[in-house]
Order: structure tokens, then C-alpha cells, then sequence
């Protein structure tokens, strides 16, 4: 049936109006001033207004200019160090520790550090969102590379598959769902890494139109970044599903949790 | 040397294990077999004894301490069926049989006409398009046997490839393996716990010992092949497995 198989979707865009109509009320009956909560069909307007003077598209490619540049050298970078961390043992009994040290401590709290070196432009964002993304897709490298049965290499031996074929049939394979789930991971963080950078110092970006908004007291702009943050996490987040289900079709995902 | 006639020699082959922290493993001494052309040898004997790590010195995976092994094929060409079947869990059923030849690139048209043939002989064509994880442990460890049986090596080692399956199927496997081994001709070694299954299959059956790990015995299994379910009923059958039993003690 239509419903069941779209009810993920369907109930959502039904709850939608419900939520507009509580907060219009909200607004009617207890008389919230303009200045700390606009009317939706306000809100609207202001956010049609710009889009149409064109000056909102700068900053929406900017941050998603951050999160994609930051999130694709991130990956390179976490997935050339994860694998030399699992072939190499003496290079992870090294780098470990130290790893793990640098992992627990919050990254962002860098960003003013990376503001300072690298200036107001999107350098210093997207080397704050390389951070964030490279130790999630590293450490996900070396579990997978480690959880590859010993005997999967037996056979490659016996085959007489040489070092680049191992790479490509068996550890490229392998080690694609995990990263899969590594990539889903970063691009959530990717986005905050460079949200937050953009709070603390930049010209521009969607990070920044927040700061600015609070800076004037302009609670329309506050709230349309701070929805157009929100639709482009979820795009992401699809975005990483899709390209998932596609890469592990050989796998039974479990699509009733999300995450 | 009589080249023709030996598929694998060694020779006084020894393993030794170093470890860190308590004394060395000697996980084999003085291996010394002959095993013939065509042969169908068991190897059995207590948990520890070496049983893998001989097939794997011979396979190529382990370097022996001591000793040498000849092989009668200049590029000691061999298949290699582990316990768990080690699919690749992408690739389908005859995707994986493939997948010799794709890492050889040996995708003749022969070839792929023999790869057909194998599951053919194996009962697998219906599901050559099925995953791995569509499959029952059985049909699996046969995936394993076609693919190490698709570039035509002339010997092959198997560790406890049934080891892991129940009576039933075992007994099953038994059989059709007995069906690709005369069909295909190729010499095997194969490591196995139980008795009945290295009586029922096998020319000679290998019987080690441990500590270190050695040859106890090599025992010749004189009952008629072909072999089918009346070979369980034959009188000498279970002479065999008691004397066998008696052995391992
Ligand atoms: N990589 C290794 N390092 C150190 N010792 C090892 C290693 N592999 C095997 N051994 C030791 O060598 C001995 C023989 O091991 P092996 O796995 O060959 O026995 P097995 O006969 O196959 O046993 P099972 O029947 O349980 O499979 C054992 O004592 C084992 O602990
Ligand atoms: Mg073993």
C-alpha cells in the first residue's frame, strides 16, 4: 500500500502544519513580540527576500563549499593514514596513543587556533574540518583492515594475487562499510566543524550570517540559517544513505534505525 | 627424482614456533611423506598436533624451520579450502568460483566452460547468481571447493572443510566430493577430527602425534571404491576406524 511503504515520509509533512498552526497560536495568545519569534508567513517572506536579492546563495556555497572540500581531503588523508596504521604495527604502537589523546579533547576547540593561523577565509574552516573528519574515517580504516579474516589473506596467497590486487579485491571491499559508516559520521561533524568556525571568525557562510544575526538582533536571519543548516544535514544524511545501500547491496541493512 | 609420480615430497620438515614468553612450540618434527599423483590422503590426530600447520607449510603459507618439500608441479600450482569457506561476501555464487581466474587472468573460454562444469558437478548451477549470505554452511564450503578446484591446480589441501557442518550434510559432501576427486583426478590432502570421515575417504590416512608433532602412523585403507553408503556397512570399515581410534588413543 501507498501508506505503508511512504509512511516514514507521510507522517512528517502530516505533522508539519499541526506545527505551524501551534505556533502561530503560540504567537496570537501569549503575544510574543516580533523580535524574539517571527510569524511563519513572516518568517517565509524574509527567507523568499533573500533568496531573491541572491546575496543568501554566497554564503550557502561558501559553508557547503567548507564542508565538501574539508570532508573529501579529510577522508583522503584518515584513509591513507588508517591503512598504513593497520599494516605498519610499530607506526600505530607510535601514533596511538597520541591518537587517542587528541580524540577525546574536543577538536573544535582548535578553531580559534586555525582562525589565528589561516585567516577569516574558508582555509581555516575546511583545515578545521579536515581535522574533524580525518580521525573517525582513520580509525574506522584500521578496525576494518584488522577485522579482515587471516585466512581471506591466506587465499590471496595462495592465489599468487600480488600487493595492489589484495589492495583492490579484498581490502578496498572490506573495508567499505565501515567507511561508509565513517563517511555518514564525518559529514554530520563536517558540518558542525565548519558552522562552528564560521561562529568564531569568518565573512562569510552560513555560520557567520548566525553570528551576525545575533549581533543585530535580527532573529530572521538567525532562524533561516539555522533551517537551511538544518536541510542541508539532512541531505547529507540521505545523501550518505543512498550511496550506502548502493556500495553494500550485498549486505541486509537494517533500515528501521536511523544512524 | 621420479617427478611423475610424486605429487609432494618432504623432507625431515620441521616447524618451530618462537614465542615471546614461554618456551618455543615445536609444532612439527621430521615430516617425511610421499604422497602420490592422484592420491587421497587424511590426516588426523589430536587437537595441537600440527595438522594445519603442516597443510599450511606444504600450501605454501608458512615457511618450514627445517626440511624441504618438492613439488611435482614446476609452479607448485594448489587450491587451499579453509574450515570457514572465506567467501567473498559481494560476489556471487559463480563469482567467487571466478575469482581464481580473475586475480590469474585466466578467463579463457575454457576455463569459464571447466568453472561450469565444477558447479555443475556440484549442484550449484541454480544458485550461481545467489550471495553468499543467501547459502547454507554446506553449500558454501562446495562454492569454496569449486573455486579451489576452477584454475585446475593439480593438488588440493583442505582443513576440516566438513568440520563445521552437521552428520548429515557431512556425509553428503563426502560422497560428492569422492564424485569431483575421481572426476577431476587430482591429488588431495585433507585434514579432518573425524576418523569415519578419513576412513570413508581415503587411499592412506596420516596419523600424528603431539608433542612435538610428528607421524604416528600412516595406514592404508584397503576398502574398494568406488565408495558409496555400502562402504559404511562393510565389516572392514569399522575394523579400520577401531584400529584408527586405537592409534590416536
Ligand atoms: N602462529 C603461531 N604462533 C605460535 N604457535 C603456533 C602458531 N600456530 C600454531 N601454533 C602452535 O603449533 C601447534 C600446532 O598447531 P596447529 O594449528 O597446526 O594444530 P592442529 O593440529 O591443526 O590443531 P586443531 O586440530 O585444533 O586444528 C599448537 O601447539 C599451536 O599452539
Ligand atoms: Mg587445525
Amino acid at each position: 500500500m501507498f501508506y505503508q511503504k511512504n509512511r516514514n515520509v507521510i507522517l512528517p509533512i502530516l505533522v508539519f502544519p499541526v506545527l505551524i498552526l501551534v505556533w502561530e497560536l503560540y504567537i496570537k495568545i501569549f503575544q510574543v513580540p516580533d523580535y524574539l519569534l517571527p510569524r511563519p508567513m513572516d518568517l517565509l517572506g524574509s527567507m523568499i527576500r533573500l533568496f531573491q536579492t541572491g546575496e543568501i546563495t554566497k554564503h550557502i556555497m561558501i559553508t557547503l563549499q567548507e564542508i565538501f572540500v574539508g570532508t573529501g581531503v579529510g577522508i583522503v588523508i584518515g584513509l591513507v593514514l588508517g591503512y598504513i596504521m593497520a599494516k605498519i604495527k610499530v607506526i600505530e604502537r607510535l601514533v596511538m596513543p597520541f591518537v587517542v589523546i587528541v580524540q577525546t579533547a574536543p577538536k573544535i576547540s582548535l578553531a580559534p587556533l586555525f582562525i589565528l593561523w589561516m585567516g577569516l577565509g574558508i582555509e581555516s574552516k575546511a583545515a578545521l574540518v579536515i581535522l574533524v573528519v580525518s580521525f573517525p574515517i582513520m580509525i574506522n580504516e584500521v578496525t576494518a583492515i584488522r577485522s579482515i579474516d587471516d585466512n581471506a589473506y591466506n587465499l590471496m596467497k595462495v592465489l599468487k594475487a600480488n600487493r595492489w590486487q589484495v589492495f583492490t579485491q579484498l581490502e578496498v571491499p572490506y573495508s567499505l562499510e565501515m567507511l561508509l559508516s565513517g563517511i555518514k559520521l564525518a559529514l554530520t561533524q563536517a558540518m558542525t566543524g565548519a558552522v562552528i568556525g564560521e561562529m568564531i571568525g569568518a565573512k562569510a557562510g552560513l555560520g557567520y550570517l548566525l553570528t551576525l544575526g545575533n549581533e543585530t538582533y535580527d532573529i530572521r536571519l538567525i532562524l533561516n540559517a539555522v533551517i537551511l543548516l538544518s536541510m542541508i544535514g539532512l541531505i547529507l544524511y540521505i545523501l550518505s544513505g543512498l550511496i550506502e545501500r548502493k556500495a553494500l547491496y550485498w549486505k541486509e541493512l537494517d533500515r528501521s534505525v536511523i544512524g | 627424482m621420479e617427478s611423475t609420480k610424486y605429487s609432494v615430497v618432504t623432507k625431515n620438515l620441521g616447524k618451530v614456533y618462537k614465542n615471546l614468553l614461554k618456551d618455543d612450540t615445536v609444532a612439527l618434527t621430521d615430516i617425511n611423506l610421499e604422497i602420490e599423483n592422484g592420491e587421497f590422503v587424511s590426516i588426523i590426530g589430536p587437537s595441537g598436533c600440527g595438522k594445519s600447520t603442516l597443510l599450511k607449510i606444504i600450501g605454501g603459507l608458512e615457511k618450514p624451520t627445517s626440511g624441504e618439500i618438492i613439488y611435482s608441479d614446476p609452479e607448485n600450482k594448489l587450491g587451499f579450502v579453509f574450515q570457514d569457506s572465506v567467501l567473498l561476501p559481494w560476489k556471487n555464487v559463480r563469482e567467487n568460483a571466478e575469482f581464481p581466474l580473475v586475480i590469474q587472468k585466466k578467463r579463457s573460454p575454457e576455463n569459464e566452460k571447466r568453472l561450469d562444469e565444477l558447479l555443475e558437478l556440484a549442484g550449484l548451477t541454480e544458485f550461481s547468481t545467489a550471495l553468499p549470505r543467501e547459502l547454507s554452511g554446506g553449500m558454501k564450503q562446495r562454492v569454496s571447493i569449486v573455486r579451489a578446484l576452477s584454475y585446475d591446480a593439480p593438488l588440493l589441501l583442505m582443513d576440516e572443510p566438513f568440520g563445521a557442518l552437521d552428520a548429515l550434510t557431512r556425509d553428503h559432501l563426502n560422497l560428492q566430493l569422492l564424485k569431483i576427486w575421481s572426476k577431476t583426478g587430482k591429488t588431495i590432502l585433507f585434514v579432518t577430527h573425524s576418523i569415519e570421515e578419513a576412513t570413508f575417504l581415503s587411499d592412506r590416512v596420516l596419523v600424528m602425534a603431539t608433542r612435538p608433532g610428528r607421524i604416528r602412523e600412516i595406514v592404508t585403507i584397503d576398502l574398494p571404491r568406488p565408495r558409496n553408503e555400502d562402504t559404511r556397512n562393510n565389516p572392514r570399515f569399522a575394523e579400520l576406524n577401531k584400529y584408527l581410534r586405537e592409534l590416536i588413543g
